[in-house]
């Protein structure tokens, strides 16, 4: 074990490091509104929508995320679909991410009795009142724990994008390999970053889901 | 006030399906104002239904809701042909209507304080002060100020029914309506919560409940009407209707009801 290797390395590592948080939030961002949109498209109740929603699902969740970015980013081109491996990577890992949103979603708004829903439109509630006084906050308690669950998944499954190129932390550390002649060090390194960055999602998802379910806690 | 000419509610000829399956087939009633109506029938009748299409839960598909004369859901221009009206009127021509739960309907992430000040802050836009001054002094009105920092799921039933009621009477209503407002409640229960019900109909309020309890509905009713197979198989005052039923239908429910609870009143 060379540890002097990652005083040449750090610069390398650290903005792969930088990149893969970088990737890692926006698909997040996508995946949370993304997934709200699906839902919402679901909840339209037409046949139509009901219809985009299951193929949607059934697409994303039903093949591997490497083959969809593969798909895409090579065969892309060939249907006038020009994309950088960047935006490829983001908006891949952020619609993929969002179709898991989206059912995660479905289940917090169905665990909220119909009832409390008509009390607040009969006191004279608007929807969006409803939505952000009566759904939210008690959705809230039960849509952290598989949120955090699919973030740390998609943290995790970013790192295929370093077969497309993306040059995020796996493309910092595999070029570190190649470049160093080294095995251990450098995948050593990652192995150790992927499980801190997940382990921070966990214990700030498990803080916010404590926050959120106080009110059960008392009762 | 009008309250005189225009009577608080009226139904006329209200029908609602869902699908093919017609739960009312044309009701007409007349509600006066400062008037307590009892509505009972078997399971299944269209008794909620009923409820539910007077302040716009279920939207009805036939005939006529009228809260002080106004038509309530629709809008019908001069050829008579009606049109849907949005959510906001509905609920703007239905603030004097509230309505009381069967399952209390609490919202359980908000302590008793939060449940009777949310809606006055969001809904009415009262300062924060004045929604709180207000929200105690409903919640002593039901008895339950002294539980303001619980949350519901520390009370029992009849003290989450007595908070929904206040929750209710702090919007100032002028007519309430009560779906089954006991029936989810232990024996035990029962009383405390008729206790605020018989109180608000002594003071005038406007009411109309949907109920088993034929002891209570004798006792504080004007009129008690008997809902059967979405119709008003029969009505008029409590007494005569307990003790002369005209009809096979109301003869057999009370006698049911009587091998089930004992005595009649
Ligand atoms: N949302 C609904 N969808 C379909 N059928 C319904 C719905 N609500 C009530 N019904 C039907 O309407 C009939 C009357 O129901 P309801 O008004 O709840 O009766 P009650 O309150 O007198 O017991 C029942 O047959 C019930 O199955
Ligand atoms: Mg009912």
């Amino acid at each position: 074990m060379d540890l002097s290797l990652y005083v040449s390395y750090w610069p390398i590592l650290l903005k792969g490091l930088g990149f893969t948080l970088y990737v890692c939030s926006i698909a997040l961002l996508i995946g949370l509104i993304g997934g709200l949109l699906l839902y919402g498209l679901n909840r339209l109740g037409w046949r139509v929508t009901s219809f985009i929603y299951a193929v949607y699902l059934t697409v994303f969740r039903g093949t591997p995320l490497l083959v969809q970015v593969y798909l895409v980013y090579y065969g892309g081109p060939f249907v006038g679909l020009d994309m950088t491996a960047e935006q490829v990577g983001i908006i891949g890992l952020g619609l993929y991410v969002a179709a898991y949103f989206a059912e995660i979603y479905r289940s917090g708004f169905a665990s909220i009795p119909p009832g409390q829903l008509e009390a607040a439109y009969d006191l004279g509630f608007s929807r969006w009142q409803v939505l952000i006084r009566i759904q939210l906050p008690q959705m809230l308690g039960l849509i952290i724990p598989p949120g955090v669950n699919q973030t740390i998944i998609m943290i995790k499954e970013s790192a295929i994008l370093s077969i497309i190129t993306v040059p995020e932390l796996t493309t910092a550390a595999i070029s570190m390999a190649t470049q160093s002649f080294t095995v251990i060090e450098p995948y050593l390194f990652l192995a150790v970053v992927y499980w801190l960055l997940t382990f921070a999602v966990s214990k700030t998802g498990r803080w916010c889901e404590n926050k959120a379910t106080g009110y059960l806690i008392r009762t | 006030m009008s309250t005189n000419t225009q009577r608080a509610i009226k139904l006329v000829d209200l029908k609602k399906s869902f699908g093919d399956n017609q739960v009312l087939k044309g009701i007409d009633l007349d509600v006066n104002y400062g008037q307590v109506v009892c509505i009972i029938g078997g399971s299944g009748s269209g008794k909620s239904t009923m409820l539910r299409c007077i302040n716009f839960l279920e939207q009805y598909d036939g005939g006529e809701v009228l809260v002080s004369g106004k038509l309530i859901g629709y809008n019908s221009d001069a050829q008579g042909n009606l049109s849907s009206l949005p959510t906001r009127v509905v609920q703007q021509d239905l603030t004097d209507v509230c309505m009381v739960f069967q399952q209390f309907n609490l919202w359980p992430h908000m302590t008793v304080l939060e449940n009777v000040m949310s809606p006055l802050l969001r809904v009415r836009r009262l300062s924060k002060k004045e929604a709180c001054e207000k929200a105690l002094a409903v919640l002593s009105k039901v008895g339950m100020e002294h539980k303001q920092d619980a949350y519901p799921g520390q009370l029992s039933g009849g003290q989450q029914q007595r908070v929904a009621i206040a929750r209710s009477l702090g919007m100032d209503p002028k007519i309430m309506l009560f779906d089954e407002p006991t029936s989810a409640l232990d024996p035990e229960l029962v009383g405390e919560v008729l206790k605020v019900m018989q109180s608000l109909a002594q003071e005038g309020m406007t009411m109309v409940i949907v109920t088993h309890e034929m002891g209570f509905a004798a006792q504080v009713s004007d009129q008690v009407v008997f809902l059967a197979n979405g119709r008003i198989a029969e009505q008029g005052e409590p007494n005569r209707l307990f003790n002369e039923p005209q009809t096979d239908q109301l003869k057999s429910f009370l006698s049911t009801w009587s091998e089930r609870n004992g005595s009649m009143l």
